[in-house]
C-alpha cells in the first residue's frame, strides 16, 4: 500500500494548486515589495497603494485558506463526507495535513524570510534561531488557531463565525475582565495564572484536535475548546493576585538598598494635563522625585496600588494595576497618574489628605554597555542593527535589525549632543539624558524589521516637543543584554496634600498610557 | 453460520430523540440483507452506527468480527459502503477518484474496476461534481465494489434513480453477491424484493422482524373466508391475524403465521364452518403495508 500521507498531500496539492499558485504569487509581490522599497531609499519610502498595502493581508488570507481547505477537504464535521469509511488511518491523515501546511505555508514563508534577509545583507545562517522563533511565533498566532478551527467547522462560512465568535471574545472579555481584575494585568504576578491559561488552551487545543482526527467526536471537541475559553476568566477571577504580588513583589528585607528610591516631590507640577478622559473618573497626578537608579539600570513598574484617606475617616484604594512605567537612571522628576471615582474625589478634594502609593518594581540591568557615534552615513548598533538618518525625513533615523533577541535601551546625554539649535529652538538643559528602546525579534512577514531610534527628554510623555534631535557626531550609549534583578516593592505616604491642586485636565489626544510622566 | 452484522441492544439517540431503540441484528455471512421500513425510521442511522460515523449511545455492533465503535482504517478495506447522501469529492474527475483509492485498497482489482467501468457505463473524464445523481450512484459503488469487499453495505442506493441505472447498479451489486455478504437499506419494498435473501423491518427504531425472505413470504397469506350466512365475530381475534374486515358473509384478513393446516383448524375454531376459502401469497410490499396499518409485530 502506498504510503497514505503522501498519497492524501499529493490529492491535496491536486485540489489546491490555484491556491498554492496564487499564495505563491502573493509571496513573490510581497518580497518584490519589500525589496523595491528598500531599494527606493535606504530604508523607508512608503508605498501608500492600495495592493501594495494589502500585499501582507492578503498573504496571510491565502495561507489560512490553504489551511482551512487542506484540513476541511478531508472534513472532520458531519456524517456524510466519502472518506469516513475508507481505509483512511488518522495519524496519517494528520500527519498528511501538517505536511501540507509546512510545505505551503511554514516553507515559503521560510525561503521569503531567508531571501529578505540576503537581500537586506544579514547572512540567514547568523540568525537561524530567530528564524525559528518567528515560525514557531506563526505557528501560534496563526498556523495553530486556525487549523483548530478548521477541524471542529464543516465549511468557510462556519468557519467564519467561529473566527468572529473569536473576534468578539477578544474584544469583550479579555478588556472585561481586565477591568474587573486589573491585578490581572501586573505582569509578574500573573505569570503563573498566564502559564496556567496557557497550559489549559495549549491542552485543550490539542486535545479537540486529536479527538477530532481520532474519532472525530465533534461535539465533544467543541466543548473542549470552549471550556478553555471559559477558563481564562474563571482563573483571572480564582487567582489570589494579592497573595502573588506579595509573593512576587516582596517587602525589602531589613537593611537591603532599594534599586530606586522614591518621594514625594512637593513642587506642584506645571502642566496641569494628561488625563485621560473616563466617565465618572478623575486624575490625579502626584509629582515625584527619584532617584538612586543606577547607569544601565532600569526599573520597570509592573504594578502600583494607590490609597487615599480623607480625614473623615473617609478612603479609596485603586487596588492593584498595571502601570507600564519604567524609572530610568538621571530621571528626577516623574509623576504617578491616579485614576479615581468622580464621587469620592469631589467628597475629598479640598480636605487635605493621605495618600499611600505602592510600587511593584521589577529592575533590570544591562550586562553590556556600548558607546556608538552616530555617523552621517549608515552605522551599527548592538543586535547587528543599521541605522541611518532617513532621507526624507532627516531628523528621524531609522534602524533594520535582523531577528535577534535584543532589546536595547539607547541614551544620549543634552551636552554630548552634536546639533546646532535652529530657530527658536531653546537648548537643552545641561545634564538632561534622553532615552529610547528598541525591542527584539518583531512579529512580522519581514524578518528585518524597520525601528526608529527616537530619544525623548520626557520619559513616558512621547510628544514631538520632547524628542531629542540627534546629528552625526553625537555619541550615544546603547544598554543591551538585560539581566533581571530580585523583584520588590516600595512603599509611599504622602501626608496633607489637597488632590484638588494635582487634578488633571483631560487631553483628549496624544496622551500615551497612564501611569509615571515626568511633568 | 457467523455472522457478518450482528448488534446487541444497540441504542442511537440524538438528545431526546432515540433513532435506534435496543436492535438486536444478525447477518448471516454471505446474505444478501435487507433493511426496510418507511422514511425515518432509522435505517440510515443504524447504518451510520455500524460503520462508526456515529458511535453508540449504549449497546454494541460488530462488523466483520470488529467492534464497530473501533471500525477504522484498515478495516474498511474488507468494507464498501455507498450512501445516497454521501459526499464525493466534487472535484475529482472519475478517472482521478478511482486512481486516487486504488492505492488505499491492497486487493483492488484493476480488471474488475474496467470491467465495471464498461457495465455501468461511467464516463471517467467527467468530474464527480458535475455528473448526475445516478452517475455519482454508480461511481461510489464501482469504488466500493473494485477491491472484493467482504461486506458491502448500501444505504438507501436506488433512491429516485431511473430503472436503468437502478437496474445497472442492482445486476453489479448482484454479481458480487457470491463473493460478499450485502446489506441494504431501502424504504422501496419492491427494489428489493427480488434481490434479498433476508430482510428486516424496522419502525420508530425498533427491529419489528428479521428473518429469511422466503420464510417471511410464506408465513403471510391474505385470506378470504366465504360463509353461507354471516358468522359470529369474536371481540379478540387470534394474535396471528391482521387487519381483520368483516362484511355480510365475507371475512378478510392477513395471516402472518401461516401454515395451511393450522391456519384451515383454527379459522374452523374461531369462526365455524367456510363455505370457501381462498389464501393467496403476498408480495414483500402487501406485507409491510399490513404490518404498517395493523401497527404490530407478527411473530
Amino acid at each position: 500500500m502506498k504510503n497514505q500521507v503522501l498519497l492524501i498531500f499529493q490529492k491535496d496539492v491536486r485540489q489546491q494548486w490555484r491556491e498554492i499558485v496564487l499564495s505563491a504569487a502573493i509571496i513573490v509581490a510581497y518580497a518584490w515589495r519589500e525589496v523595491t522599497r528598500s531599494a527606493t531609499s535606504e530604508y523607508t519610502v512608503y508605498d501608500f497603494s492600495l495592493l501594495s498595502e494589502l500585499l501582507p493581508l492578503l498573504l496571510v488570507v491565502s495561507w489560512i485558506f490553504l489551511i482551512l481547505r487542506a484540513v476541511q477537504g478531508e472534513s472532520l464535521v458531519g456524517d456524510r463526507q466519502f472518506w469516513v469509511t475508507r481505509p483512511y488511518e488518522w495519524k496519517k491523515l494528520l500527519a498528511a495535513k501538517l505536511l501540507f501546511v509546512f510545505a505551503f505555508v511554514n516553507v515559503p514563508l521560510l525561503f521569503l524570510q531567508v531571501f529578505l534577509l540576503l537581500k537586506a545583507g544579514f547572512p540567514p545562517t547568523r540568525y537561524v534561531v530567530g528564524l525559528l522563533w518567528l515560525q514557531l511565533l506563526w505557528v501560534l498566532i496563526l498556523i495553530w488557531p486556525v487549523a483548530i478551527l478548521a477541524t471542529v467547522t464543516a465549511s468557510i462560512g462556519q468557519f467564519m463565525l467561529a473566527v468572529l465568535g473569536v473576534l468578539l471574545y477578544s474584544m469583550i472579555v479579555f478588556p472585561g475582565v481586565f477591568r474587573l481584575v486589573p491585578a490581572a494585568e501586573v505582569s509578574g504576578a500573573n505569570s503563573i495564572p498566564a502559564s496556567l491559561e496557557c497550559l489549559v488552551i495549549a491542552g485543550a487545543s490539542l486535545a479537540a484536535v486529536l479527538t477530532q482526527y481520532a474519532r472525530r467526536r465533534t461535539a465533544r471537541s467543541r466543548v473542549l475548546l470552549l471550556a478553555a475559553a471559559a477558563a481564562f476568566p474563571i482563573i483571572v477571577f480564582a487567582a489570589p493576585y494579592r497573595t502573588l504580588i506579595a509573593y512576587f513583589y516582596p517587602r525589602p528585607r531589613a537593611g537591603q538598598q532599594l534599586p530606586v528610591q522614591i518621594a514625594f516631590d512637593p513642587a506642584k507640577p506645571a502642566s496641569h494635563e494628561g488625563g485621560y478622559p473616563e466617565k465618572n473618573k478623575v486624575h490625579v497626578g502626584i509629582p515625584l522625585l527619584v532617584s538612586g537608579v543606577e547607569n544601565g539600570w532600569k526599573i520597570s513598574v509592573d504594578g502600583i496600588m494607590e490609597r487615599v484617606t480623607a480625614n473623615e475617616g473617609l478612603e479609596w484604594n485603586s487596588g492593584w494595576h498595571r502601570s507600564g512605567a519604567h524609572f530610568l537612571p538621571n530621571r528626577q522628576h516623574n509623576q504617578v497618574s491616579i485614576t479615581m471615582d468622580t464621587d469620592f474625589f469631589e467628597k475629598v478634594k479640598s480636605s487635605p489628605v493621605k495618600v499611600h502609593i505602592t510600587f511593584a518594581l521589577a529592575p533590570s540591568h544591562a550586562r553590556e554597555t556600548i558607546r556608538i557615534v552616530v555617523q552621517p552615513g549608515q552605522f551599527t548598533v548592538p543586535g547587528d542593527g543599521r541605522c541611518s538618518f532617513s532621507p526624507i525625513a532627516p531628523d528621524d533615523i531609522f534602524c533594520l535589525f535582523p531577528p535577534t533577541f535584543s532589546d536595547l535601551q539607547v541614551s544620549a546625554r543634552s551636552d554630548e549632543i552634536t546639533c546646532t539649535p535652529r530657530g527658536k529652538e531653546t537648548p537643552l538643559p545641561a545634564g538632561t539624558v534622553g532615552y529610547g528602546s528598541i525591542t527584539g525579534v518583531a512579529v512580522g512577514i519581514n524578518p528585518v524589521h524597520l525601528e526608529t531610534l527616537r530619544l525623548w527628554d520626557w520619559g513616558e510623555f512621547e510628544t514631538r516637543d520632547s524628542l531629542l534631535r540627534l546629528c552625526p557626531g553625537t555619541p550615544l550609549s546603547v544598554f543591551t543584554n538585560w539581566e533581571d534583578s530580585t523583584r520588590t516593592r516600595s512603599e509611599l505616604d504622602i501626608d496633607g496634600i489637597r488632590l484638588v491642586d494635582y487634578q488633571l485636565n483631560d487631553s483628549p489626544v496624544g496622551w500615551s498610557g497612564f501611569g509615571i510622566s515626568v511633568p | 453460520m457467523t455472522s457478518a452484522i450482528s448488534t446487541h441492544d444497540l441504542v442511537k439517540k440524538f438528545r431526546r430523540v432515540t433513532a435506534v431503540n435496543n436492535l438486536n441484528l444478525e447477518v448471516p455471512e454471505g446474505a444478501i440483507y435487507a433493511l426496510v421500513g418507511p422514511n425515518g425510521a432509522g435505517k440510515t442511522t443504524a447504518i451510520k452506527v455500524l460503520m462508526n460515523i456515529f458511535p453508540p449511545t449504549s449497546g454494541r455492533a460488530e462488523v466483520l468480527g470488529t467492534d464497530s465503535a473501533r471500525l477504522a482504517g484498515r478495516a474498511f478495506t474488507s468494507i464498501g459502503y455507498v450512501s445516497e447522501n454521501q459526499e464525493l469529492p466534487g472535484w475529482m474527475r472519475i478517472e482521478q477518484f478511482l486512481a486516487y483509492l486504488r492505492p488505499f485498497y491492497p486487493t483492488w482489482d484493476r480488471d474488475l474496476e474496467s470491467e465495471l467501468v464498461k457495465q455501468l457505463d461511467l464516463p471517467l473524464d467527467r468530474k464527480l461534481g458535475k455528473i448526475s445523481r445516478g452517475m455519482r450512484m454508480k461511481a461510489a459503488m464501482l469504488s466500493a465494489l473494485a477491491y472484493h469487499p467482504k461486506l458491502i453495505v448500501l444505504d438507501e442506493p436506488f433512491g429516485g434513480l431511473d430503472p436503468l441505472v437502478r437496474d445497472q447498479l442492482i445486476e453489479g451489486m448482484l454479481e458480487r453477491a457470491s463473493e460478499a455478504t450485502i446489506f441494504v437499506s431501502s424504504h422501496d419494498l419492491a427494489e428489493v424484493e427480488n434481490l434479498a435473501s433476508h430482510v428486516g423491518y424496522l419502525e420508530e427504531g425498533r427491529l419489528r422482524f428479521s428473518e429469511e425472505m422466503a420464510a417471511l413470504v410464506e408465513r403471510f397469506r391474505e385470506v378470504e373466508l366465504t360463509f353461507e350466512t354471516p358468522p359470529t365475530l369474536q371481540e379478540k381475534w387470534p394474535d396471528s391475524w391482521m387487519q381483520v374486515d368483516a362484511s355480510a358473509a365475507v371475512v378478510r384478513f392477513v395471516e402472518s403465521r401461516f401454515d395451511r393446516e393450522r391456519t384451515s383448524a383454527e379459522i374452523r375454531k374461531v369462526l365455524g364452518n367456510v363455505r370457501d376459502t381462498t389464501f393467496t401469497p403476498m408480495s414483500l410490499r402487501s406485507i409491510f403495508v399490513a404490518m404498517a396499518k395493523s401497527g404490530r409485530s407478527s411473530a
